[in-house]
């Protein structure tokens, strides 16, 4: 159900230019996409820190230090609402890397990328926030992260997965028992609240060796995967 | 063709290094960190179009710490092609092919070389 979106996705072409001094290792293999051209180019001795330019359809979108992109490796994960400098060079390159179309994705890459969805959430405070971590069961972990979000704001939480376990009353948070459909699935979408801008989404398909999915900033698209998510209940 | 060795210099390449360290423009040219970090890029690289000398003012800042944004960029390319680059081709130290859009750095003298490229060493304390 959530396929035409990755598939659209996978068409916006990013390229990814890294300078650096030699070949930095495996970061094109690391870097695994669908819709992404990673290109290496030297840089002198004298010069700055390895950095990578990201372009979206050719045109300049902005850079990131190659230590901010190897950190998308091994990210930190902290609750929401923590706020410290290495969660801001995160979100700048969460924002420059959005659309791209990962492949090999893991639990733990996964889990830190929603968190940036799941702190803005909870900084904005009003507004729909859908989430499906494919079985209840894999809610459970996210527990108290989820009590953070529903208590004592106002946004409404619709939590969906498989009925596999019996997931706490939380307030503000309404369980939905997944059929099927959106099994495959990992996602989470943010309306915003009273500021479409502040819209994000992540979506990942379960796959053999890892997941497949991206993320979005873009408030039309996020309305457009709400809107499915939504037609789903 | 002559061959400069390092440290040392023919009596035509004394004279052209000591007609550069007379002329104002010379030490104007250098004046700004954007220009002395251009520089030392192409005396690494011979020739790179105005684009990837942009790219790369962003990759310095981006290792200080500040984001850089299209409209960061866009500055970038806009100071390097009506200021930097029109100075540092006045000063004879790049050839810029506005044409091209092409920049390479001319032929420098080995201490003005060592002196560009201990400048923006010494950026890093």
């Amino acid at each position: 159900m959530l396929d035409p979106f990755i598939e659209e996705v996978q068409g916006r072409r990013k390229r990814l230019r890294v300078y650096a001094h030699g070949d930095p290792p495996g970061i094109a293999e690391h870097l695994a996409t669908r819709n992404v051209t990673v290109e290496t180019k030297p840089l002198p001795a004298g010069g700055p820190d390895p950095f990578v330019t990201v372009l979206d359809d050719e045109e300049y979108a902005g850079v990131l230090t190659l230590a901010d992109v190897e950190r998308l490796l091994a990210p930190p994960i902290g609750e929401p609402g923590d706020l410290d400098d290495r969660s801001a060079a995160y979100g700048v390159m969460m924002d420059l890397l959005q659309e791209a179309v990962f492949t090999g994705l893991d639990r733990r890459q996964l889990l830190a990328a929603s968190r940036e969805i799941e702190d803005r959430a909870l900084r904005v405070g009003t507004g729909q926030l859908r989430v499906g971590f494919q079985s209840l069961s894999a809610f459970e972990s996210q527990v108290p992260v989820y009590r953070r979000l529903g208590t004592g704001t106002d946004l409404e939480i619709h939590v969906r997965g498989r009925p596999d376990w019996s997931p706490p009353t939380i307030e503000n948070v309404t369980y939905h028992r997944d059929s099927g459909s959106l099994a495959p699935f990992w996602y989470l979408a943010f309306d915003g609240g009273d500021d479409v801008g502040q819209s994000c989404a992540l979506i990942a398909r379960e796959e053999a060796d890892g997941y497949v999915g991206f993320w979005t900033y873009e408030p039309h698209l996020v309305g457009e995967i709400l809107g499915t998510l939504t037609s789903a209940e | 063709m002559m061959v400069k060795h390092e440290n040392s210099l023919d009596e035509r390449g004394r004279d052209e290094l000591s007609s550069r360290l007379a002329d104002d423009e010379f030490w104007g040219a250098l004046a700004g960190q954007p220009r002395r970090r251009v520089l030392t890029y192409l005396l690494d690289v011979g020739e790179a179009p105005v684009a990837e000398l942009a790219e790369v003012l962003g990759g310095w800042e981006a290792s200080e710490g500040t984001a850089v944004p299209p409209e960061r960029y866009e500055r970038f390319r806009i100071a390097l092609v009506h200021s930097h680059l029109p100075r540092l081709d006045e000063a004879d130290l790049v050839d810029y092919d506005r044409e091209n859009r092409l920049v390479a750095p001319t032929d420098l003298e080995e201490p003005v070389r060592k002196l560009i490229l201990d400048s923006v060493a010494a950026e890093s304390g």
